[in-house]
């Protein structure tokens, strides 16, 4: 009976954690998104396109960002539904033509372009460097997602996907981060080098944890059933 | 699904070809620096971009001392001095005495961090002959605001 109780508590408190941890997330991704949806004005007065309005005369960068946009937008709401283990389980064919919608997104519209916009990024070499990781960190991670469910590898399958999708949330948390840090009195600059690289590699740790978490339930399974 | 995979890497390629090639042009003819030239060098002025914004009337500071205050204590108000509207995108200020402070002066002068005991914060200020700038907190891009002192220069002088 005990034992019954303690497992109903650990359960609400995985169903509580997991609360606190999607709801945030599918909130400001949200608004990453209603945010983004001005720019599809093609209006050029916006205070983000004015701030990079030399860039914006050269049309390769223009319409690299425009695409970028449009599938940042795309990656942010399919990339939602992919982690749900109801959908997984009974409407398998919404992961599977969402994940579809996403990596084709990612890899052919998002990545190549945040690769190019990358090279003329804001702050320094080394937040351009950060910006050309990412780029490549997501592809790369987009690329092994797609090749190991090629080769029905699902575990390595969730594990880069969950990578792949650190770094597309890295659009979200570095505004959150950045907006903690307006409020919290940093200066512009300053605090646009340090949310970017905490938004980073952050996002990556946290990543890793959920991964090792994941692992380590998995190998626990594994040892039950032999 | 292999098409589009190697359709991806060769996007990268291109990407990666087409971004460092335009950087490094843009390096050796030095723009490279000058892209975010109004939001991330605080020496040069927001107005330096939108010319509308220094259509400001300058203030020039007159001290008036009041001989009946017996404490000997000035008042500084401001009038309001309009210049010429061409003049204006060279001119940040004009100082009591009549000379200009231009942007390359304000540029060249050395920045110093001023701390403020009473409000526990610190400034960055630059000082251009009599004229003291002080970098805004409350603009997005690097504003450098012109200081309007409260204690004249008179109050403090010897033999008052």
């Amino acid at each position: 009976m005990a034992n019954s109780r303690v497992l109903a508590l650990r359960q609400s408190l995985r169903f509580t954690g997991e609360l606190l941890f999607w709801i945030p997330i599918i909130f400001f991704s949200l608004l990453l998104v209603y945010n983004t949806l001005p720019y599809f004005s093609f209006r050029s007065d916006l205070a983000f396109i004015q701030e990079r309005i030399k860039l914006f005369i050269n049309p390769i960068w223009k319409y690299s960002f425009y695409i970028h946009i449009a599938a940042g937008m795309f990656c942010i709401t399919t990339a939602i539904t992919q982690f749900s283990s109801y959908i997984l389980r009974k409407r398998k064919a919404i992961h599977v033509y969402a994940g579809r919608i996403y990596v084709f997104v990612v890899l052919v519209l998002g990545a190549p372009t945040g690769l190019y916009m990358s090279f003329f990024a804001k702050g320094g070499y080394w937040e351009k460097a950060c910006f050309i990781f990412m780029a490549l960190f997501w592809f790369l991670s987009t690329y092994m997602g797609l090749e190991t469910v090629r080769k029905k590898n699902i575990v390595a399958h969730s594990h880069w996907m969950i990578r792949s999708y650190s770094m597309a949330l890295t659009a979200v948390t570095f505004r959150v981060y950045h907006l903690l840090f307006f409020y919290a009195g940093m200066d512009h600059f300053n605090n646009y080098a340090v949310s970017l690289w905490i938004s980073v590699v952050g996002n990556m740790l946290v990543a890793e944890y959920i991964i090792y978490r994941k692992s380590n339930s998995y190998l626990k399974t594994l040892n039950l059933s032999t | 699904m292999k098409t589009i995979l190697n359709i991806s890497l060769l996007l990268m390629v291109v990407a990666a070809s087409a971004g460092t090639a335009n950087f490094v042009s843009m390096y050796r003819s030095g723009d490279i620096d000058k892209i975010y030239d109004h939001g991330t060098k605080p020496e040069i002025v927001q107005a330096s971009v939108e010319p509308e914004t220094i259509v400001e009337p300058v203030v020039e500071e007159e001290v008036i001392t009041e001989p009946e205050a017996s404490s000997g204590v000035t008042k500084v108000e401001p009038k309001i001095v309009e210049e010429d509207m061409i003049e204006e995108e060279e001119i940040l200020a004009t100082t009591t005495d009549g000379a200009k402070v231009s942007r390359e002066q304000l540029a060249a002068a050395p920045q110093t961090i001023v701390t403020d005991t009473v409000n526990h914060t610190k400034y960055a200020e630059k000082k251009v002959g009599k004229k003291k700038f002080r970098l805004s907190m409350y603009s997005r891009a690097p504003l450098w605001e012109e200081v309007e002192e409260v204690a004249s220069a008179d109050s403090t002088a010897p033999g008052k």
